[in-house]
């Protein structure tokens, strides 16, 4: 069992994969070698998305696997057992509502090993810039639907210059409408048009891949 | 078609408009590139109009949409007027509406939320769709959208007239649905996909059971007003977003019998798609040819789709949203021409990738139209 769970999870087979991890617990297999098969499960994923097997759908339905999953081992886990190769502070910016996008991304960043800090909605600059100055994170994430919102995300990349935390950061945006036009005008570093995409660049620009337990 | 244009200027105009589209989609050559404009909130910046005012009646709505239009100079537009109402009707939830839940002068957001449960699946295919539908606006969408949304049907012929009157004939009367992009508003994108793999049949079901309800009444108002063409939209439906088993199950084979049936009704379905639904194009060989127009947002590959569509479908597009709102004139009038030395000049109708932005910028505007018109 502990063996294919990398394969039940890429192959999305919710059932099994919950019934292995609690098979697993119950013969006291450690929660941090299950969050690792899990993990890889996760990249199995990851490529067949790549390859083009998978899409944005399967995305989704094995971060709900996963998170089930996680849930099921998550109060036996250590603090300090959840290693993260890199911190996003993400959110959608200032006048626009729209998450469902900004959701997924956050939910698989998080089963690939990235720390996010979802702000969620309608975030104003200064929040971004509080939480970039709290975290220092390695990544912001600004996302939007609406082309009013262009505006609102050119002021929170201003407003993270003037609070002297642009530097040494990369400012990721996405949404819809954007585009590499869209990222010149708001001052940002990459667009990003899938959550897989998101995650490829910030695994290369970051260098990171989490430790493999 | 019967035409109330005042006086023979508007007359000639009128037919000379109307026939410029419809050579394009037939996929003849027309006499020059015809350019359409996705004017909604744009139109209501345009004319100084604030977004509360032009959702609080159609009338409004319509002013603003033909006043801009005049000023711009195109062939026509997309709809002949808006109510917010009719996106709760498309995608199973509620509007934040400018003037009542947002600053009078903000865009309305539609607010995605778990608004249908999974038992709903039960109830439609038991109840039928039409009871469900009236219960669920009245009980977890409210806020008078059906007698909005009702009214709106009623104001849309009126409104017609007042088009061709003015010499012109918006593409579409009226916006149609497959079952996937409503139940996917409906309960969440994120659900809605659980559903389809933990309960796939279950889901299906429900969908049959909705389909005999969509165009049904739309075509039947068709022939009444006369009106040209009905979007058929797909969304979260694209290829982008859906593993192709899952979009050959739940997608195409419902927007294809949408399709045929608003064909077959002789009105032009326009299919409206917005982000990417280039890896299952050549599918669309099986819809009708040189009946249809393909109108894409900017993320569907339209270079691609002249290859494999080219000899079967009006293309339609696709300047995107963001040059619209932060490129320069040139910019967009140079994309705009090769768009048209490229897709044209048989079979294609220029416009923007799905709406022009509230804040794009005029002069883009301006622009795009003069590299179809030359003026």
């Amino acid at each position: 069992m502990a063996d294919n769970l990398p394969e039940l999870l890429g192959d999305l087979r919710e059932q099994d994969v919950l019934a292995a991890v609690a098979s697993m617990k119950e013969s006291g297999v450690p929660a941090l070698t299950i969050l690792a098969g899990l993990q890889r499960g996760m990249e199995i994923v990851g490529r067949r998305f790549e390859s083009k097997e998978y899409f944005l759908s399967e995305l989704i339905m094995s971060a709900e696997i996963f998170n089930s999953a996680v849930g099921m081992v998550e109060s036996l886990l250590g603090q300090g057992d959840t290693r993260t190769w890199a911190t996003m502070v993400l959110g959608t910016v200032y006048e626009d509502i729209h998450d469902v996008g900004k959701n997924i991304v956050a939910t698989v960043l998080k089963c690939n090993g990235i720390n996010v800090i979802d702000l969620g909605i309608n975030v104003p600059p200064e929040k971004f810039v509080e939480e970039v100055r709290r975290h220092r994170p390695d990544f912001v994430g600004l996302s939007c639907l609406l082309t009013t919102a262009f505006d609102n995300m050119k002021l929170t990349v201003e407003a993270l210059e003037t609070a002297g935390l642009r530097e040494g950061r990369t400012v990721m945006i996405g949404g819809g409408p954007v585009n590499q036009m869209v990222c010149d005008y708001v001052g940002a570093d990459v667009f990003c048009k899938s959550v897989q995409e998101s995650l490829d660049k910030a695994r290369e620009l970051k260098g990171g891949k989490r430790d493999v337990v | 078609m019967s035409s109330n244009a005042e006086g023979t200027g508007k007359e000639a105009l009128l037919r000379e408009r109307t026939a410029r589209i419809a050579a394009a989609v037939a996929l003849k050559r027309p006499d020059r590139t015809p350019v359409v404009l996705g004017i909604v909130a744009f139109a209501a910046r345009m004319v100084g109009m604030t977004f509360a005012d032009f959702l609080a009646d159609t009338d409004n709505a319509t002013r603003a949409t033909l006043e801009a239009f005049e000023l711009l100079g195109a062939d026509s537009v997309d709809h002949p007027t808006f109510c917010a109402s009719s996106l709760s009707y498309l995608w199973l939830s509620r509007v934040k509406i400018p003037g009542i839940h947002l600053p009078a002068d903000k865009p309305w957001q539609v607010e995605e939320n778990e608004l249908m449960t999974v038992s709903d699946y039960d109830v439609v295919i038991s109840n039928g769709w039409p009871a469900f539908l009236d219960n669920f606006m009245r009980e977890r969408i409210n806020e008078g959208v059906a007698e909005k949304f009702a009214k709106m049907l009623a104001d849309v012929p009126r409104h017609l007239q007042t088009w061709r009157r003015h010499g012109a004939l918006p593409t579409n009367y009226a916006v149609i649905t497959t079952p996937f992009e409503m139940f996917c508003g409906g309960r969440s994108l994120t659900r809605f996909i659980r559903d389809l793999y933990q309960i796939p049949d279950k889901v299906q079901a429900a969908m049959d059971a909705v389909m005999p309800y969509i165009s049904g009444p739309v075509l039947e108002m068709g022939k009444q007003i006369g009106g040209y063409g009905v979007w058929v939209g797909g969304w979260r439906s694209a290829s982008s977003m859906l593993s192709r088993r899952l979009w050959d199950r739940f997608v195409y084979p419902y927007y294809e019998k949408l399709v045929w049936e608003v064909a077959d009704a002789g009105i032009v379905p326009v299919l409206h798609l917005d982000s990417d639904w280039t890896r299952d194009l050549e599918r669309f060989r099986s819809l009708p040819k040189a009946k249809c127009i393909l109108a894409t947002d900017g993320d569907t590959d339209l270079f691609r789709a002249k290859e494999l569509l080219g000899d079967h479908m009006c293309l339609m597009g696709d300047v995107p949203p963001g040059m619209l709102t932060v490129g320069t004139p040139d910019e967009v009038y140079n994309y705009s021409r090769r768009l048209i030395e490229e897709l044209g000049p048989a079979g294609f109708i220029l416009h923007s990738g799905c709406d022009v932005p509230a804040n794009a910028k005029v002069e883009n505007v301006q622009a795009m139209v003069a590299a179809a018109t030359g003026k």
